[in-house]
């Protein structure tokens, strides 16, 4: 499988995961980070199986903001930091969750349990990455799949 | 008739955003209690009877498997009908957590329409405002 093709996935797995629980539609995808050098929330998630490795997310603190407070209903004036890292890493968790269920069909995949991720952005051999343009501000989707054995 | 609800999730957000959707979603609810394992779970159980269980899968401490494990060896809990709301969507996890007892399989992300029709559903006639 491509990079392409995983990018493919991820922006499809993102658009599921956005559309039906945040109430937030992925526009397009992007070429690049229009909000470089704001305050930024990350989070990922690792996972073993038939492939294993590592997927993440970013996005700008606003961004961030406004996904928390459409999945919580609440004000994004209301939303503390604790919730808004709590929001972001179940975000990771399901559309890591949905690109493996696209990437294996039936093979059953183990998740660790999602963190915030302290790093801003993932480079490195084996990382496939993702900007998407979504309603409101960017999410930058990636991942890291370890060589076949 | 007001359901009494256990939400098992170790996701906070999660359990709220389910929360939030069990009250739009047309069935009464009573008591919405919450657990952030399957051994918290099963200390809430001690004390409370629920009308029916939602579970994730992937926990920390006890997760849905051994949860569901537990459940079925005990003859008054395994009585609780349990809907598995989890991110996994293999079809072996599915037959898995249906064999040990799960009444229905919900897949993350959902819509909230799909929640509320399948408690409908799982909590019979007596869920008349279930979509």
């Amino acid at each position: 499988m491509e990079p392409t093709d995983f990018q493919s996935l991820m922006t499809s797995s993102a658009d599921e995961v956005l559309n039906s629980m945040f109430f937030v539609g992925v526009e397009s995808n992007a070429d690049e980070c229009a909000a470089a050098g704001e305050a930024w929330m990350a989070a990922r998630v690792t996972f073993r199986g038939p492939r294993s490795g590592a997927f993440g997310i970013g996005a700008p603190l606003p961004t961030a903001k406004t996904l928390a407070a459409n999945f919580l209903g609440q004000d994004e004036a209301e939303i503390q930091d604790a919730q808004m890292e709590e929001v972001f890493c179940e975000l990771s968790n399901m559309i890591c969750g949905a690109f493996l269920s696209r990437l294996g069909g039936d093979n059953v995949y183990d998740l660790s349990h999602p963190v915030r991720d302290d790093a801003v952005s993932q480079a490195g051999e084996g990382v496939v990455c993702r900007w998407l343009q979504l309603d409101e501000g960017q999410l930058r989707v990636w991942v890291r799949m370890e060589p076949l054995s | 008739m007001a359901f009494n609800v256990l939400i098992i999730d170790d996701s906070p957000a999660m359990r709220k955003f389910i929360r939030r959707v069990l009250t739009l979603s047309g069935v009464e609810i009573g008591e919405c209690l919450d657990a952030g394992d399957g051994q918290e779970a099963l200390n809430v159980l001690q004390a409370n009877w629920v009308d029916i269980v939602l579970t994730d899968i992937n926990m920390p401490n006890m997760n849905g498997e051994q949860f569901m494990e537990r459940m079925a060896g005990d003859p008054l809990l395994s009585s609780i009908p349990v809907l598995v709301v989890s991110t996994d969507r293999s079809d072996a996890r599915m037959k898995r957590m249906l064999g040990l007892g799960a009444k229905d399989y919900l897949t993350k992300p959902f819509l909230p329409e799909d929640l509320g029709g399948v408690l409908g559903k799982l909590l019979g006639g007596q869920a008349h405002g279930a979509n």
